[in-house]
């Protein structure tokens, strides 16, 4: 029974570390010309920021919670004060839905591209 | 310089001619007097010399009238021709404002809809007159169709020109998916989806079909224009004729 305990909560880690490292990559959102780098160790989402080859731009998002298969953090655009929060889930290995709340509401949908 | 009469009337006198037959006198120097702006008759900045005449009182007090539009400025202002238009006839254009979700910034999206392919053809008076098309692929007719109220007039017009290189026709058109070659119906280059990013290679197409487009509606107007002055110089000769 004590062997099964430990099984579990080692699948169960292990599980929540893939989960984690899985949005790491480069993404990009419909409806927009930045693409999303999302950089992700086995334990947490590091960093997460946008770049538009076509207005020669980044924008950086600050990372402000984080669980299994989500994160939250938000986003600042200096350029035109545009301020949302953004809710990350991750669906499978190549999809994140993103949910804005703030200047703009809405839910959209993220596909893997690297 | 000194001036002796020597015919016409003896003792005619006049201001003029004592003016000129004065030895002492001198050709008057510029007074410095310019015309105004507003003076429609002469242009500012002209030195008056004539110190007798007030320019400024020289007014053009004519009313302006509007002159009736030409012809081509008719056809230009009112009949836009959109037959050749890039994305075609029947091919719709919905543009909306979109906002992108990460920079806040918004921009024009436009999508395209259609239900049909447009047909294309130039119909002139004595039959019919089309392109041949050595494509199997599109379109399926020999002869390509368009109610173009050009159409007609492009075909019957003589000189070499872009469009009637093409006999009759601009050198691209569109269909729902691609630019193609007009005489071969070969695709050139695709039209953008919903979604879809625009190569540049692309953008150079359409820009080129464009210009095509563009030259080719200007050669139909002014072909147009030419048939028109011609059927009414045709029409006074006729009563002329009639009247004599």
């Amino acid at each position: 029974m004590k062997n099964l305990f430990i099984t579990l909560c080692l699948v169960l880690t292990s599980l929540t570390l893939t989960a984690q490292e899985a949005f790491n990559g480069i993404w990009q959102t419909e409806d927009s010309n930045y693409l999303k780098t999302i950089l992700a160790s086995n334990y947490s989402v590091l960093q997460c920021f946008n770049t538009s080859f076509n207005e020669y731009n980044v924008i950086t998002e600050t990372i402000v919670f984080e669980s299994k298969n989500k994160f939250t953090s938000k986003l600042y655009n200096p350029d035109n004060g545009y301020r949302v929060t953004i809710e990350y889930t991750l669906i499978n290995k190549d999809s994140i839905s993103s949910k804005y709340t703030g200047d703009i509401t809405g839910v959209y949908g993220i596909k893997r591209l690297y | 310089m000194a001036y002796t009469q020597q015919f016409g009337r003896p003792n005619v006198e006049s201001a003029a001619v004592n003016y000129l037959t004065d030895k002492d006198k001198k050709d008057p120097a510029p007074n410095g007097v310019v015309a105004s702006n507003s003076d429609k008759t002469f242009g500012s900045g002209v030195t008056n010399e004539l110190p007798t005449v007030t320019l400024g009182t020289v007014k053009n007090t004519k009313k302006k009238v509007d002159q009736p539009k030409s012809l081509r400025d008719s056809i230009l202002d009112n009949t836009a021709d959109d037959s050749y238009s890039m994305y075609g006839k029947g091919v719709n254009k919905a543009t909306t404002s979109v906002v992108d979700p990460i920079s806040g910034s918004s921009s024009q999206k436009s999508t395209f809809s259609s239900n049909e392919v447009p047909n294309y053809s130039a119909s002139i008076t004595s039959g019919s007159k089309g392109v041949s098309t050595s494509s199997s692929r599109y379109p399926s007719k020999s002869v390509m169709h368009s109610d173009s109220k050009f159409a007609e007039t492009a075909s019957n017009f003589k000189g070499i020109t872009p469009a009637n290189r093409q006999g009759g026709f601009q050198k691209t058109y569109t269909d729902k998916n691609f630019v193609r070659d007009t005489k071969t119906g070969l695709q050139i280059s695709r039209i953008p989806k919903q979604g879809n990013l625009v190569k540049p290679s692309e953008i150079k197409t359409y820009k080129k079909h464009l210009k095509d487009s563009t030259d080719n509606r200007k050669v139909r107007i002014k072909a147009q224009v030419y048939n028109n002055q011609m059927l009414e110089r045709s029409n006074i000769l006729k009563e002329m004729i009639k009247n004599n």
